[in-house]
């Protein structure tokens, strides 16, 4: 049995006063190298130069007020305690409802539905549920930044399969030889955040039948399923044979403009749901209560919200994609989400960090590098990725600092 | 598919809890099992998160704001000094907090200690980040810390003890010297403290909660984990925060981003409302819980339970089953709700059995079997209904108990019309003395005089004053005696260090001593008192003119006399009342000013009629 030495000056008795000398709390070592993320470093530059933020995914303008009223009426009307742990009964019965206006499947509420603090808790508490230290995960770079961290959290092995512009396409040879009867699961993000890219039927197709042969797990974040814009959202789980081993994650923050209410849920099936279910005891216990209640008055919304959610942004996709092809980017078409990539290698920058910090000192406009979201980050040195969920003055302003300010090289 | 699960997840089982919780639904039960209130949240608190919906903070934030209040307040009740730009990580509830607390620093194969019994999540949290949970149990039935056993489950591989104090579920707040002995473990094996102090509001009987941080070199190696739910009663809200040395809460903020990346905005702002609540505000939380707490205990006395360990702390009695009962604890706990109609948790739960490698004799594990745990975080209403299935229940078997009722200051007085009024009844915190006072007139304006005892909780008369004060009317009698009462007290050595309880049967008293500085009037009388005066200057007029003559003299002279005493009275009297209408200030002993002499507000009690 060994003790530790007193020669870290640790203890300071005599006076009584503690000292802070060394730091003697060590991060567990998977962790030491995440530090604080792109975004926040982004923000605070952002806010630094009074730069307009086209940068971190969140709206500048509010949640719909049927929404809003919901929850103001649920705290009022007492709902402030633990909600069931994997959701208020009421809400899960709103998910079911709503999965099956989607996508046809018909699920149990209570056996198959788990309600958690946003999609990216429903990821992390799928990593840690059904993932064991050693496993074969493959991802698609560029992706959400969370991924890699809960991945590592899990333990897991990561193999990464790049995706490239100009239409991020799935490589299907390169997709054959990563998966192997050794692959754990798959993690898929449709629509796809960076790229705005999403999976069409015959990628999906192909990427189940390897599924079913090789016996992996598949986990679909589709918090963006309501921005779909060119084509038509498609569900993995609603493919056949894949529902029994698909688990399908979303949010309310993308599709009612209120993110910072941290509403999320996983579907899967009872087997899977179990583990998932495991790990959020664990991570967070229970979900917000008002937000769930207003968040199944949000659910029951009539498809005239939807339908118009996607006008407005289609709208403010023209005005970005409009203003920065004018500006002189490369611009890569999105179909999906509220982000567009672009090469931002016409103006002289060595890569995509230095290009926006460049952009926000002298521009004033914030975009996101898009290494962070690789494994390798050379490979997203010429792209940023913009947003448009911002209002539309916003959006025009951002194009003319743009247009006036930024020139190329 | 089952091969697919983590081995993690597959030794996961459901919590025992929530299924007798879903038995205690299909029968109705009351519950007192989860650690949850019943009651509303406070209604400033709810309206600050109304107001944050509708002003539009709804998107991703982190509120600065709150850890600034949590620095001052860490600073204030530990005299810890924590940067509140670095040292603090806003999470979704304290479980977050302290998942995210755990993945920060446990690595596989990393020992972590924990006191059992011991609140179940934590062994889950633990097992995946790849830690392994090593028990060191408490001693019943004082739940005592034994140096030894702690001493001797260190190992190289400990890496963290986990210390939950206030405790659930034995309500155990653990003592200075349990923390030295804990601190000293830390400092020698070089580990980390993380601390679960979601109770840290709700002590009782002059127990203060300290925190292990405030040690001698502690506050480097202590992770800090709370939250809003439990003082606040918003468990549904998922507040919650770590607090620990710079380079740990930036860990635990990053992994929290990746866990849920922010907690509930609205609520964030809610939170800095919550936070800056008076200090009154806690004082009420835990006399009222000191209140419920009491009342269970009495509670479980009077079905047979003989509770050897009074909760210092949280909202859970864990109570031994009496001696005669046979049953094991989930045993109980089933016929409870269904002959009793109540729900409690069997304690087994929350034991963890063999701790080192010893092969337990059925014998010294036995009273991991005979223990329940009871919330009393209800409504009085919920645990008054407790008491009347309680009472049937005993009653059913003969043994003719009375039911355990609330305690009711006025059950002893007897006033049928009208009925008497509760106002307030709250235990003080701390020692407390009680003045009886009472004004005094001989009819209805006379000769005054006021009088009053003080005694303390021993019932050991402390002061005792009585003087005449001139000529007085009932009302200013009673007031004045209540302030020469407070004025008497704010001067005397016990002012600092005891509460007052004021007993008066005065109703006025009662706005007064919400505005001190504004003299109080009774309208009423001042009206009664001008038109007596009136009255008295109009019969005297007519006494003195040639009217005299009409009144037989005899009469008049009696009557006079009278009138003129009266006279003379309301003329005083009501001179004065439109004076103090006018608050003019000409008699300053009505203002009453007592800023800063006393420690804390009387507690007022009086009795009467409305």
């Amino acid at each position: 049995m060994s003790t530790s030495s007193t020669q870290k000056d640790t203890v300071s008795t005599h006076d009584g006063t503690p000292q802070i000398t060394q730091q003697p709390v060590q991060v567990a070592k998977r962790l030491e190298k995440f530090k604080t993320t792109i975004f926040t470093q982004m923000s605070m530059l952002a806010i630094k130069h009074g730069a307009i933020n086209l940068g971190q995914g969140f709206p500048n303008f509010d949640g719909p007020d049927f929404v809003k009223e919901a929850a103001i009426q649920a705290i009022k009307d007492g709902k402030n305690q633990y909600a069931r742990g994997y959701g208020v009964p009421d809400f899960n019965n709103a998910l079911a409802a709503r999965f099956k206006k989607d996508t046809g499947l018909v699920i149990d509420p209570d056996k198959e539905v788990t309600v958690t603090s946003g999609c990216t808790e429903a990821i992390a508490a799928t990593m840690l549920g059904l993932i064991n230290p050693g496993d074969e995960v493959i991802l698609f770079a560029p992706f959400y930044d969370s991924y890699e961290a809960t991945l590592s959290m899990a333990g897991a092995k990561i193999k990464c399969i790049t995706l490239r512009p100009p239409d991020f396409a799935v490589p299907i040879d390169e997709l054959k030889s990563a998966i192997s009867k050794n692959t754990r699961a798959i993690l898929i993000n449709t629509p796809h955040n960076p790229t705005g890219k999403m999976f069409t039927r015959e990628e999906l197709n192909t990427i189940a039948s390897l599924c079913i042969e090789n016996d992996v797990l598949v986990f679909m974040d589709e918090v963006y399923d309501k921005l779909a814009f060119e084509m038509d959202h498609i569900s993995m789980a609603s493919l056949p044979g894949m529902y029994e081993r698909t688990v399908t994650m979303n949010s309310l923050g993308k599709t009612f403009s209120l993110t910072g209410w941290k509403i999320g849920w996983a579907i899967a099936p009872p087997h899977l749901t179990w583990g998932v279910r495991q790990a959020h005891s664990f991570l967070t216990f229970a979900t917000s209560t008002p937000m769930q209640w207003a968040a199944t008055v949000a659910l029951r919304a009539p498809d005239s919200y939807f339908e118009e959610l996607k006008r407005d942004y289609m709208a403010k996709k023209a005005i970005l994609v409009q203003g920065l092809k004018d500006v002189g980017f490369k611009v890569f078409p999105s179909s999906g989400t509220y982000f567009v990539v672009v090469d931002h290698t016409p103006f002289g920058l060595e890569n995509d960090i230095a290009f926006c910090e460049y952009l926000i000192k002298e521009v004033g406009v914030v975009a996101i590098p898009t290494s962070v979201f690789y494994l390798n980050p050379e490979d997203g040195k010429n792209l940023v990725r913009f947003t448009f969920c911002k209002d539309e003055e916003t959006l025009r302003s951002a194009v003319e600092r743009m247009k006036e300010k930024l020139k190329k090289k | 598919m089952e091969e697919k699960l983590s081995s993690v997840a597959k030794t996961f089982t459901p919590s025992p809890i929530q299924e007798l919780s879903h038995l205690a639904q299909r029968c109705n039960a009351i519950n007192l099992a989860e650690g949850f209130p019943d009651f509303p949240a406070p209604p400033c608190i709810k309206q600050a998160a109304v107001s944050a919906i509708n002003n539009d903070f709804n998107q991703y934030r982190h509120v600065q704001g709150i850890c600034d209040q949590l620095a001052l307040k860490m600073n204030k009740m530990h005299g810890l000094n924590i940067d509140p730009l670095t040292d603090i990580a806003i999470c979704c509830g304290q479980t977050e907090a302290f998942a995210a607390a755990v993945f920060s620093i446990i690595d596989k194969g990393d020992e972590v200690l924990l006191f059992d019994p011991c609140y179940e999540t934590y062994e889950g949290c633990i097992a995946m980040a790849g830690g392994i949970p090593v028990y060191v149990p408490l001693d019943p039935p004082r739940w005592t810390l034994d140096p030894e056993k702690l001493m001797s489950s260190f190992t190289s591989r400990t890496k963290a003890v986990v210390l939950n104090s206030p405790h659930n579920p034995t309500g155990k707040v653990f003592s200075r010297e349990e923390l030295e002995v804990i601190a000293e473990c830390c400092r020698r094996w070089d580990c980390v403290a993380i601390t679960d102090e979601v109770y840290e509001y709700i002590t009782f009987d002059d127990q203060k909660h300290e925190t292990i941080a405030s040690l001698p070199g502690m506050q480097e190696r202590t992770i800090i984990t709370s939250s809003l739910s439990k003082t606040f009663s918003i468990t549904g809200w998922r507040i919650g925060w770590a607090i620990a040395p710079a380079s740990a809460a930036s860990a635990i903020r990053n992994i929290h981003v990746k866990i849920t990346d922010s907690a509930p905005a609205p609520f964030q702002e809610a939170a800095l409302t919550a936070l800056s609540s008076p200090t009154k505000y806690f004082e009420m939380l835990r006399i009222e819980y000191q209140l419920k707490r009491d009342f269970c205990m009495k509670l479980l006395n009077s079905v047979g339970f003989r509770i050897q360990f009074k909760p210092q702390g949280s909202f859970f009695l864990f109570a031994e089953l009496p001696k005669d009962c046979l049953l094991s604890d989930v045993e109980y706990v089933k016929e409870l709700i269904r002959q009793a109609g109540v729900v409690v948790v069997p304690g087994r739960g929350f034991f963890h059995g063999k701790s080192g490698s010893d092969q337990p004799s059925d014998e010294s594990f036995r009273h991991q079997k005979r223990y329940i745990r009871v919330a009393f975080c209800k409504t009085e209403a919920r645990l008054c209904a407790a008491a009347q299935k309680f009472g049937e229940l005993m009653n059913a078997r003969g043994h003719n108990r009375d039911v355990v009722s609330w305690p009711r200051i006025l059950k002893d007085i007897t006033v049928d019309n009208p009925k008497p009024i509760l106002r307030s009844w709250i235990k003080p915190s701390r020692n407390h003395v009680k003045f009886n006072i009472d004004g005094a007139v001989e009819g209805g304006v006379e000769k005054a005089g006021i009088g009053g005892i003080l005694r303390n909780s021993d019932n050991v008369t402390l002061i005792i004053f009585s003087k005449a004060i001139g000529f007085s009317d009932a009302t200013s009698a009673e007031l004045l005696t209540i302030r020469e009462a407070l004025v008497m007290f704010a001067k005397s050595k016990w002012s600092k260090q005891s509460s007052l309880i004021l007993e008066t049967d005065c109703t006025l008293c009662a706005n007064w001593l919400e505005s001190p500085t504004s003299a109080p009037v009774s309208f009423k009388n001042l009206i009664a008192y001008i038109l007596l005066l009136c009255a008295s200057c109009v019969w005297l007029f007519l006494v003195n003119t040639e009217n005299k003559g009409k009144i037989s003299s005899q009469i008049s002279e009696l009557v006079g006399d009278a009138l003129l005493l009266v006279t003379y009275s309301s003329l005083m009297i009501a001179w004065r009342s439109i004076l103090k209408g006018l608050k003019l200030g000409l008699d300053e002993r009505w203002y009453l000013n007592l800023e800063g002499s006393m420690d804390s507000e009387p507690l007022l009690f009086f009795y009467g009629r409305k």
